[in-house]
């Protein structure tokens, strides 16, 4: 697996990982990403299993917070990055906690956002079979959605794999407690003019049943209106 | 003569005045909260029982009935009442958030 020789030095790089009963895949997916960036940080939002304890075995570099109750992902993330900027964060990764995502795809969004010095860059997942069909419809009406009513031209505005840069997660700071968090991320990216970029990235999808839902397409999709014109 | 409805009408207010009365002993309603509930229960028990005192506004309203009269303030009721279960549950949506998530960053400094 490459490492991040292009790293610059002195940008510290820390990985947010929001995680809720993921104690099967929490503790790979730490011990893939470790050796990659200085500090993990985990996020157990309220999770029934035995999560939040794998996660603090699985590295020496790791920090892992607790959500005493379940908020949602959003909530999960703004605390990572509030827990990120008190460790003095130069650049801020976020990553699922079910492995679908691969460490290789991280460190080709690292080195993008630094080689080309971006405000963000986007894991984009490719729209094939291997998609969950429900997931890929509602992934395309949401993403042209946003891409008509904010000006933004993103191929996967869903994908949970994204980096960006500290001084980028003060403007695209988002209220969202839920999924629509990722969505509040772009179209504050769009309305702060940030300079940003997507990179193919593969997906392995282990669980169907798990992460956004039909009702959860519907809740974004209300939310980008209100964004909008409320 | 009392109509079917105004009894069940009556044993409502009756009833819901009992359980305001209860959750003030259980200390889960402060003295401005009885009295503002005791009064609205009261209030409905008297209007059912003499609708007529109201018969000349509901009439100026160009309302048919004075049945029909609390039907419509039933409705303006619960939708005033959706209202502000939904501004309140925000507002404590948000403070537990705000709770639970400093909280989790406190162990960040231990």
């Amino acid at each position: 697996m490459d490492s991040i020789t292009q790293k610059t030095p002195f940008q510290k790089i820390v990985v947010i990982i929001p995680a809720y009963n993921e104690e099967k895949t929490i503790g790979q997916v730490i011990k893939e990403v470790k050796n990659h960036v200085d500090n993990i940080i985990v996020i157990d939002d309220g999770s029934g299993d035995q999560t939040y304890s794998v996660a603090k075995n699985s590295a020496q570099n790791i920090v892992v917070l607790r959500h005493k109750i379940n908020l949602g992902k959003g909530a999960a993330l703004k605390t990572g990055c509030e827990a990120a900027l008190k460790l003095n964060a130069d650049i801020i990764a976020i990553m699922d906690a079910d492995g679908q995502h691969s460490p290789k795809d991280l460190l080709k969004l690292l080195n993008k956002l630094q080689k080309e010095n971006l405000d963000i860059v986007f894991g984009m997942r490719p729209m094939n079979k291997e998609m969950p069909i429900l997931m890929r419809l509602g992934n395309k009406f949401l993403t042209k959605t946003i891409n008509i009513l904010f000006g933004i031209s993103i191929q996967d505005t869903q994908s949970g794999l994204r980096t960006f840069t500290k001084n980028a997660y003060y403007k695209i700071k988002w209220l969202a407690c839920d999924y629509f968090a990722e969505t509040e991320m772009i179209i504050n990216a769009a309305k702060n003019r940030l300079k940003y970029q997507e990179v193919p990235i593969e997906t392995i999808y282990h669980d169907t049943y798990k992460g956004t839902t039909i009702f959860d397409g519907i809740k974004v999709f209300i939310n980008i209106l209100k964004n909008k014109f409320i | 003569m009392i109509l079917g409805v105004q009894i069940l009408g009556i044993a409502f207010g009756l009833f819901m005045a009992y359980l305001s009365f209860l959750h003030y002993k259980r200390k889960e309603f402060g003295k401005g909260q009885i009295l503002f509930w005791e009064i609205i229960w009261l209030l409905l028990v008297i209007l059912i029982l003499f609708p007529q005192t109201i018969s000349g506004i509901v009439q100026e309203l160009g309302i048919a009935r004075v049945m029909d009269f609390f039907i419509i303030l039933g409705f303006i009721f619960i939708t005033i009442l959706t209202f502000y279960n939904y501004t309140a549950l925000n507002k404590i949506k948000h403070k537990l958030e705000e709770k639970i998530r400093e909280e989790s960053l406190k162990e960040l400094d231990k």
